[in-house]
């Protein structure tokens, strides 16, 4: 966990790069099996790309006679813990299981992925946030990247070029722009885990110009020795929410129905922006099939140069794993085999980054593998390729947050700022106080 | 009957109760004691290395969101148990007032009860959010242009009011079948002295169906104690973590924090908690009962 | 005003009035759910409550295939029949054997079972499915079954003891002296009389076990999951495919609508019989 994705951003140019030119494909090996052994998986990757990932599921199993790979439902309302803890209790574990920040809790659970293929193709800065204590516990399923999302047509309509936009006054200038011009700024969403996860999370990719100097922060927080009213990245920050929540042009909406809400808005083509993240574009596109939506930098400071100005968040919105402790090696065998085949395979490649559509598609993924031959196709994940091999990319130093902490923070703290409950003040001494105490397994160190 | 034999009596268990009260004692008393022998462990979920004394107890009493909750929790049951009541025993009086469509109401009235607490709370967290907003935009309504769900208070009242969609109609079921149990002779023996319909209401069908009031009584009490889905799927605690009831708050706690030590422990409170309420509801209303 | 019938006319008007308005309270929100359920997911969020205008039965088809419609409902069936049948019979005899035979053990067993009711779920689920994991792994159908008679005898038994305790004991001491056993008592004679609260008992825990989702979730596999279960597909992490999750629901409600309309009437009757009683 230490080295986590310390180079990860540097890493995915290399294996984006690589993507183009490396066109070599393993052949797949055909097997046979007397009889298919069922290897189950706990929910999809995330439910809004649930038949895309199920297409790819039964492509694979028709491809070999070996195994049959089942998705158990999970539940959307229950966090990874809740749902994956009585499987456990009950001795069926699923085999697979996908997720981020419980990675530490479910170490010493899994099958260690070390030599397996791919690892070997999958960039050591991506694999590094889920190598705990030397154990490979999980492989990265995609990029994802998060910032200020905008709808071309409108930008350009109204005279904006999202590329000259390098500082928040700049940035200002541009919802003014667009409010003349009879539009909405911007749709800024207050669900609890935009806020809680990625909003603050510009804070604490840009608080600190290195990997180690962002820890740092987190190691004061936990030592309940920052203040942060007197960080400057702070108060920019601070200044960022202030104008997003001034130039906001949608009634605020604090539960999960707001998600669909803000993709119709950005979508109907009365916004120019929102914040938010890639995995939006199918929704968008399924709203808005002739629209281009692009993806540019939050910047937060007025200094165009300051550190994570001009880039975007980019990192591994989950790790698949597989249970070691409650499953046979057979569907051990399987699980690594369906992965394998997902990220390797023809088929699977095009399953995995194809764009998605409403009648099907493919999952729309940013790959992260090596030896790729599915180029990316939509107009957001061109301007994330753009940025990644520009090397405009920062770090999510939300995958560190303690398991509940985005929720604590997101859920209370940052959506009562966001309807003028509280001051700023209370603000910083609310998220320190989340922090306060917290274990420091970004350092390693376990519960 | 007291004079039975002992041989009798234990034919009689063997006979009715075995079967099904071993069931009961495997699949809920046995893991109840499992979970309570847990809360004094420093269980992680998966396993327990130590004991842990009283400390997932201790550490319950000192958090002062779980006060927070509780106290949240007992205004939603004496609101709930109250309103879901008032007006179930008023659909029940209006479906029994020998009105032509009577049977077609009682039926509109129940459907709500068809469809589980989860699916209810999508609906309605729909129709909350945008149904209500659309409407009171159009006709420039501002008192539901925002949101209710983005209102401790209001989203309080939004709970409120799909609990009584949800469950009066079910508790209309039970106060019907008092209502109708009430012999026919005591009734019109009543008209006959001259009775005014108020009269004959509080002196008595409400008496002669004192049993409907303690089954209905409790059972909203216990719903509104145990209240989960609904929870989950209107508010989702929100907004702030301000309308998180006592089950859901338990949940979060063990399994969104990873604390199921406390988790459980606070389950096991919340258990003493409701027993203790429901023990006295039903003493108070058996004597009344008796009373008539 | 002084006509009492007239008065009763205007009464009985008001009454009517009422009940309409209360009626289609009730029903709102599912005439608001199947007017959406045949709009594409668009013109729901940006006009809830619009007449359709792209009027598409598409979110049916997709909920249907998604949901494993017929599968699901024969899971359903079969589960929420055996389950409630098997209750009945388990609770109406221990409530008997509670109501009738008073001392010290009966007591306090009623008061256990009355105390179970209050148990939340989440004090045991874990321990739960640890202890019957391997009952669960063996038929996880038989499983479900086998736990719905631990969590829902309480409340049956406690449905039947009220009313039993009403049912004057005389009865079956005339019967005991006419030679009968008990067994024979019970069923010959008391069942029967429990008509009513048998009717309620079952639709009670129809509704509970028919829309129980926890449970359910922990314990089934995909092939046999139930028909609410499977409605869950169309929850996103973050958004909510609404015209197939409206469609989804009318589908999963349909059944227990059509069950409930046609146990209605023996639920009437036997509310009467057990007032002409």
């Amino acid at each position: 966990m230490k080295k986590a994705l310390k180079v990860g951003a540097l890493t995915l140019t290399a294996a984006l790069a690589l993507s183009v030119t490396v066109a070599a494909q393993a052949p797949a090996a055909s097997y046979t099996c007397a009889k298919k052994t069922t290897v189950t998986m706990l929910g999809t990757i995330k439910p809004e790309i649930q038949d895309q990932f199920l297409a790819a599921v039964a492509d694979y199993n028709k491809s070999q006679s070996c195994y049959t790979l089942k998705s158990i439902p999970g539940d959307r309302n229950l966090t990874f813990l809740q749902n994956v803890t009585p499987m456990y209790a009950a001795k069926h574990a699923p085999t697979i299981m996908y997720t981020l920040q419980e990675i530490p809790d479910m170490a010493d659970k899994v099958m260690d992925w070390k030599g397996q293929r791919l690892t070997q193709l999958a960039p050591k800065g991506l694999l590094a946030a889920a190598n705990v204590g030397g154990k490979q516990v999980g492989v990265p399923s995609t990029a994802e990247a998060f910032g200020l999302l905008y709808n071309k047509k409108v930008l350009d309509a109204a005279g904006i070029d999202p590329t000259t936009i390098k500082t928040r006054t700049d940035l200002e200038a541009a919802f003014k722009t667009l409010q003349a011009k009879g539009k909405k700024a911007i749709h800024f969403s207050a669900i609890w885990w935009s806020l809680g996860a990625h909003f603050t999370n510009i804070y604490h990719t840009d608080a600190a110009s290195t990997h180690e100097g962002r820890l740092a922060v987190l190691d004061s927080l936990a030592a309940g020795t920052k203040d942060l009213t007197v960080d400057p990245v702070f108060k920019n920050w601070l200044s960022t929410f202030d104008m997003l929540k001034k130039y906001n042009g949608s009634a605020v909406n604090l539960t999960d129905t707001e998600y669909d809400a803000s993709i119709a808005d950005l979508a109907s083509g009365n916004y120019g922006f929102m914040f938010q993240g890639n995995w939006t574009e199918p929704n968008l596109l399924q709203a808005s099939a002739t629209t281009d939506f692009g993806i540019m930098p939050l910047p937060i400071s007025n200094d165009a140069k300051a550190y994570g100005n001009d880039s975007i968040p980019v990192g591994v919105p989950g790790y698949f794993m597989v249970d070691n402790t409650q499953s046979t090696a057979t569907e051990r065998k399987g699980a690594v085999d369906f992965l394998t085949w997902l990220y390797t395979s023809a088929a699977g490649q095009h399953h995995v980054s194809d764009p998605t559509t409403t009648t099907g598609g493919g999952m729309g993924f940013i790959p992260v593998y090596k030896q790729w031959n599915v180029p990316p196709s939509t107009f957001m994940s061109k301007a994330i390729a753009g940025f990644v091999n520009a090397g405009k990319t920062t770090e999510w130093i939300n995958t560190y947050y303690p398991a509940g902490l985005q929720e604590t923070v997101g859920k209370v703290s940052m959506q009562q700022y966001f309807t003028d409950k509280i001051s700023s003040a209370d603000l910083a001494k609310a998220i320190q106080a989340a922090w306060k105490g917290q274990v420091k397994t970004w350092r390693g160190a376990t519960k | 009957m007291s004079q039975q034999s002992r041989s009798q009596q234990i034919r009689k268990f063997l006979t009715f109760g075995a079967i099904p009260l071993s069931i009961f004692l495997a699949v809920l008393v046995y893991p109840f004691a499992q979970g309570l022998f847990l809360t004094f462990t420093n269980w992680n979920g998966f396993k327990y290395t130590k004991l842990a004394g009283f400390e997932n107890y201790t550490k319950s009493f000192r958090d002062p969101t779980f006060w927070a909750t509780l106290g949240f929790t007992l205004k939603f049951v004496l609101v709930s148990v109250i309103l879901v009541n008032a007006v179930a025993f008023g659909l029940a009086l209006l479906v029994t007032s020998k009105l032509k469509s009577s049977n077609i109401f009682r039926t509109f009235f129940f459907i709500p009860n068809l469809i589980g607490g989860v699916v209810l709370g999508v609906i309605w967290q729909f129709i909350f959010n945008t149904a209500i907003t659309a409407i009171a935009r159009k006709f420039n309504i501002p008192f539901f242009q925002d949101s209710w769900l983005n209102d401790t208070n209001k989203a309080f009242w939004a709970l409120i009011i799909v609990t009584i969609w949800q469950s009066s109609g079910y508790m209309m079921i039970i106060y019907i079948t008092g209502l109708i149990s009430i012999e026919q002779d005591v009734i019109e023996a009543a008209k006959v002295d001259g009775a005014s319909p108020l009269r004959m209401l509080t002196a008595i069908k409400i008496p002669l169906m004192a049993q409907a009031f303690t089954i209905s009584l409790f059972l909203t009490m216990r719903a509104g104690f145990m209240a989960y889905d609904v929870n989950l799927a209107l508010t989702g605690g929100g907004p702030y973590r301000t309308t998180e009831l006592i089950s859901m708050h338990i949940f979060q706690e063990a399994f969104a924090f990873g604390h199921f030590g406390t988790g459980q422990a606070q389950a096991v409170l919340m258990f003493f908690m409701v027993a203790i309420a429901a023990l006295i509801q039903v003493r108070i209303s058996k004597r009344l009962e008796v009373q008539q | 005003m002084n006509n009492p019938s007239k008065r009763r006319s205007i009464s009985k008007k008001v009454i009517f009035g009422l009940g309409l308005f209360l009626s289609v309270s009730y029903v709102a929100p599912f005439l608001l759910v199947l007017l959406n359920s045949v709009k594409p997911k668009f013109d729901i969020l940006a006009n809830p409550l619009g007449w359709p205008v792209n009027f598409t039965w598409d979110n049916f088809q997709e909920a249907l295939r998604k949901m494993n419609f017929f599968r699901s409902l024969v899971n359903s069936i079969i589960i929420t029949t055996f389950s409630v049948s098997v209750l009945i019979i388990f609770s109406s005899m221990l409530a008997y054997y509670l109501a009738r035979t008073k001392n010290k053990f009966t007591k306090t067993t009623f008061l256990i079972l009355v105390a179970s009711m209050i148990v939340p779920f989440q004090a045991l689920m874990i321990p739960f499915m640890s202890i019957f994991a391997q009952f669960v792994s063996i038929n996880n159908r038989i499983a479900l079954i086998f736990f719905y008679q631990g969590f829902g005898v309480a409340l049956s038994t406690f449905l039947y003891h009220g009313f039993i305790s009403k049912i004057p004991a005389e009865i079956d001491e005339a019967a005991a002296m006419d030679g009968a056993n008990d067994f024979t008592i019970f069923w010959r004679i008391v069942f029967p009389m429990l008509r009513p609260v048998t009717a309620t008992v079952a639709i009670v825990n129809s509704l509970w076990i028919w829309n129980d989702f926890l449970l359910p979730r922990l314990v089934l596999t995909p092939e046999t999951q139930t028909l609410p279960l499977s409605t869950y597909l169309f929850y996103g992490q973050y958004s909510t495919q609404y015209g197939q999750a409206m469609a989804g629901l009318l589908l999963a409600v349909l059944p227990i609508i059509i069950f409930y309309l046609v146990l209605q009437r023996q639920f009437i009757s036997g509310i009467s019989t057990g007032a002409v009683k």
